[in-house]
């Protein structure tokens, strides 16, 4: 199942202009910003959702079983912390985005291989009784879900940059 | 943006932000509000400045781990950086109290407030390299970490406004748009004002709705 969370806008009572706003070079800022900043927070151990604070440690220091994950591929360079859900980057990679009419989906999306989606829910929701894997979200999916203050504040300067920009179209175009 | 006090015993270890201004007009629910997204704000920048080795605190850095550390570090599955992170214990334990005028970050009634002390050194006491992640008094945070924390509280007393319609249909000029938005915005600076408007969807709606949006500069 894909993991994706819709980012969007309620434009009712928006004028053409304001809909200027939310144009397709917007759309994809935006997306890559919020992409970016996953990827950052994850690569600390942070969930980028709000209220999630830092992931759970990985079973081998949970459960203090030198042979539980991230062994073997300590061997390989794995690190114990921090939990960055990061072992070969095909999840993070897989990260991506499309539009939709009323803003944009990010996330894990339906084209992306079984197994990434399978690994991105097992991490979002977690399956500690079936594979042992505590729920570490990066997404938020659920209904009034949000992103951490950090990457609101991200969204809300993309937005004042962009409403700068169309004042100053608009008052060009004016003389 | 002040730090006001700090605090460190074996399980606490606290600095005492004070940030809202002394005449701010917001009900309780917008005052909370603020102090718990500027909390939380810090939390996160705290723990992703820490998490590159960094310190969050302007003028401060993190000196290097040790050769024999750093080796030793590595050997355990770790990188071979001072991010202050071996078993995670003490960087879950961070934590933050609200106040009267602003926020405590720090430790409260954690064992782990000792490691913090470590790398802090508020009690003076501490013989590891300074890696100061909570500021002292007299201390600031970087400055794009205090510019947000100003930003944070602009845009909620913002979003307490309602604007009506009748208030804003009979501006002609630009003048009178902003006779009425200083009206709207009593405690704001115009670049307050341009700010908070441009970060709310809401607001931009708004003015655009009334083709105002062109003075909004």
């Amino acid at each position: 199942m894909a993991v994706k969370t819709k980012v969007m806008v309620n434009l009712k009572d928006s004028e053409a202009l304001v809909k200027e706003l939310f144009n397709r070079s917007f759309s994809r800022k935006l997306a890559e910003t919020i992409i970016t900043e996953i990827k950052d927070f994850t690569s600390k151990g942070l969930s980028p959702v709000e209220g999630q604070g830092r992931f759970d440690a990985y079973a081998l220091q949970r459960d203090n079983d030198k042979r539980k994950y991230p062994y073997p591929h300590t061997n390989s360079g794995k690190n114990i912390r921090p939990v960055n859900l990061r072992l070969s980057g095909e999840l993070m990679e897989a990260l991506s985005f499309t539009e939709v009419k009323d803003g944009v989906l990010i996330g894990i999306l339906p084209q992306a291989k079984d197994e990434i989606k399978k690994r991105a829910e097992a991490h979002n929701e977690g399956t500690l009784e079936n594979r042992n894997v505590p729920q570490r979200r990066f997404i938020p999916t659920k209904r009034d879900e949000k992103f951490v203050v950090s990457i609101e504040r991200k969204i809300k300067a993309l937005f004042e940059m962009q409403v700068k920009e169309i004042i100053k179209k608009m008052n060009n175009k004016g003389g | 943006m002040e730090v006001k006090k700090t605090n460190v015993n074996s399980k606490n270890i606290w600095s005492e932000i004070e940030f809202l201004p002394p005449d701010i007009e917001a009900d309780e629910s917008t005052l909370n509000k603020i102090k718990t997204q500027v909390a939380e704000y810090l939390l996160e920048q705290t723990l992703l400045n820490v998490g590159e080795a960094k310190s969050p605190v302007s003028g401060e850095s993190f000196p290097g781990l040790s050769k024999e550390y750093k080796k030793f570090k590595i050997s355990e599955s770790r990188p071979g950086v001072a991010n202050l992170e071996f078993t995670g214990d003490m960087l879950d334990d961070l934590s933050y109290e609200l106040t009267e005028t602003g926020v405590r970050i720090g430790f409260f009634g954690t064992k782990e407030a000792e490691k913090a002390d470590g790398h802090n050194n508020f009690s003076g006491q501490s013989e590891l390299p300074k890696r100061r992640f909570l500021p002292e008094k007299g201390q600031n945070y970087k400055l794009e970490i205090e510019k947000q924390i100003s930003r944070i509280i602009t845009d909620n007393l913002g979003s307490q406004i309602t604007i009506s319609d009748s208030t804003l249909e009979d501006v002609g000029t630009k003048a009178e748009f902003w006779e009425v938005m200083t009206d709207i915005f009593p405690s704001f600076t115009r670049a307050q004002i341009v700010g908070a408007v441009s970060r709310s969807f809401g607001l931009t709606n708004k003015l655009a709705k009334f083709d105002l949006l062109k003075y909004l500069e």
